[in-house]
């Protein structure tokens, strides 16, 4: 099974969720940090890496003394001469192709990382060279040698529902929707759930901090209330499941009723 | 002035400290209130206002026309992206899900066989006063959202004002660096959290070659040690401008769209 756990808006504690069931799942499944742009699965796992592998893609270089017309905006003036703003290039090589002084270059555009969670089992992260686009390549990536591995995949996704998230989506078979009682997260809701819909995944939610407001969601597997021994476990980096008993049993239990244990 | 509002990790606050500096502002100063966050964009609940659908948003997409097409090939060999499929005695067909818009393919095609063809990417509501609140909305599985970031900024251009806030999305890709590009100001929201400090360190990491001032805003102080973000604060030449305390009221509070304000202790003379 690939599991993708994401939740549109941010903060709504999807790396404590998607830690929380690798470790009871820890020996069947591949644990893959697709949150590139800001990767933390890997840091409450433990994870030491061993092997990494540079993702490549193409940016503009150069400078020249007249404007052009890049469709991106990205080339602007900077004291005397035109120039490649790195932050807004997407390597379409417009500029290369039609104006003087401008030529692509490949260049790391991020990294998957292979090694060991603190408990010997198998993890993959994609991290993003900090400043670059193209978030979505690395995912791909990441998940791509990740299934070399095998197919039970446990895949904790950016927030949001732009390209990284859509890429993870791609890839997998059931959704976990990590949502608050809030406003907020309830508009989130109802734009992920169509894109997840689209790509045919069977999605399933789990309510987070679940006593700070009044609204539910549907197809509601699991709730967890704001407790601070879960936060403490967090700020210890530890998935709360390996400390905390009940909280254990209550995931065990949600994951059981949707046959994933 | 123009002030970002970001920090990276998702949840720690950007909406929240937005809101509340943008309240505080207007009583200052004619204030507009831009709410980037365009996959999902929510600032509209917080204030309750009613917004009016003011632009469309386009995109040009490349479309072969298969009249004029000869089916050479250039455009194929020519897109660095990769994003036109092409076998020789075919007509190349442009794969969507790849396709940037840069419309090079267009440009260089020997036969101008190649139109533009428009579609939706989002739309930009305006509504309510003091502030007023501009809501950029992308289209659901657009996966670059960058665009409508950056056209709902441009078209806030059309207002007069003395304080614009950005409402940023979370993440480093370019749909928040795009906003940062376009500020005057940078204000960081963080959490004493290993996971806020991690992600707060990568986003300055990112921005690091922009030279505009940058404040940090330490939400939810009190659950976990900050002297790392005081660290971090140092090293990339910001300055910890405020925090808000963690409660279980005013989460409960916001999660209904209410800022209870007492909780901030920031002082928005230090921004400005």
């Amino acid at each position: 099974m690939r599991i993708v756990i994401s939740g549109g808006k941010g903060g709504t504690g999807k790396t404590m969720v998607a830690s929380s069931i690798y470790y009871l799942l820890r020996k069947k499944y591949i644990a893959v940090d697709v949150d590139v742009d800001e990767p933390n699965l890997y840091l409450i796992l433990g994870a030491k890496f061993s092997k990494e592998k540079e993702i490549y893609s193409n940016i503009a270089e150069g400078k020249s003394k007249k404007p052009c017309r890049c469709p991106f905006g990205a080339i602007q003036k900077e004291g005397g001469d035109y120039k490649v703003n790195k932050m807004l290039c997407e390597g379409c090589g417009f500029c290369e192709e039609f104006c003087d002084g401008f030529k692509l270059k490949r260049t790391v555009a991020g990294w998957v990382k292979e090694g060991l969670t603190r408990y010997g089992t198998k993890i993959l992260a994609g991290f993003l060279k900090p400043g670059r686009s193209g978030s979505g390549k690395i995912v791909d990536e990441v998940i791509r040698e990740a299934l070399k591995y095998g197919e039970n995949l446990l895949m904790d996704a950016s927030a949001g529902i732009g390209c990284p998230v859509i890429s993870s989506f791609k890839y997998a078979d059931v959704a976990l929707f990590v949502l608050e009682p809030t406003l907020q997260s309830f508009q989130a809701f109802k734009r992920i759930r169509k894109v997840a819909e689209h790509f045919g995944l069977e999605w399933y939610v789990i309510l987070n901090k679940a006593n700070l407001g009044d609204i539910r969601y549907p197809n509601t597997i699991l709730q967890i209330p704001h407790d601070i021994r879960i936060l403490k476990s967090i700020l210890d980096l530890r998935p709360p499941t390996e400390r905390i008993k009940d909280i254990r049993k209550e995931f065990k239990e949600a994951l059981s009723e949707i046959g994933l244990l | 002035m123009k002030i970002a509002i970001t920090g990276g990790k998702g949840g720690t606050g950007k909406s929240l400290v937005s809101a509340f500096l943008a309240k505080k502002l207007s009583k200052l100063g004619k204030t507009i209130l831009l709410d980037l966050d365009v996959e999902n964009p929510t600032q509209r609940f917080i204030f309750n206002y009613k917004l009016r659908l003011k632009k469309i948003i386009y995109k040009g997409y490349p479309k072969i026309n298969k009249k004029k097409c000869r089916k050479c090939g250039v455009c194929a060999k020519k897109c660095r992206i990769g994003a036109i499929a092409w076998i020789p005695g075919e007509y190349p067909r442009i794969i969507k899900d790849l396709c940037k818009g840069c419309l090079l393919c267009k440009y260089v095609c020997p036969y101008n066989a190649i139109e533009i063809e428009r579609e939706i990417i989002g739309w930009i509501r305006v509504g309510g006063k003091r502030p007023l609140l501009i809501e950029g909305r992308s289209k659901l599985g657009l996966e670059e959202t960058s665009e409508v970031v950056e056209e709902t900024i441009s078209y806030s251009e059309n207002y007069s004002y003395d304080y614009a806030i950005f409402d940023t999305a979370s993440g480093i890709h370019c749909n928040v660096l795009k906003s940062l590009l376009k500020a005057d100001i940078i204000v960081l929201v963080t959490e004493p959290t290993p996971f806020g400090i991690s992600d707060l360190r990568r986003i300055l990491e990112a921005i690091e070659d922009l030279k505009k001032p940058k404040f940090i805003v330490i939400n939810k102080a009190g659950i976990g040690d900050v002297s790392e973000i005081f660290e971090i604060s140092k090293k990339f030449e910001t300055k910890v401008i405020g925090e808000i305390k963690y409660s279980e009221k005013l989460a409960r509070a916001y999660s209904k769209g209410r800022i209870l304000e007492k909780y901030f202790e920031i002082d928005v003379g230090d921004i400005i």
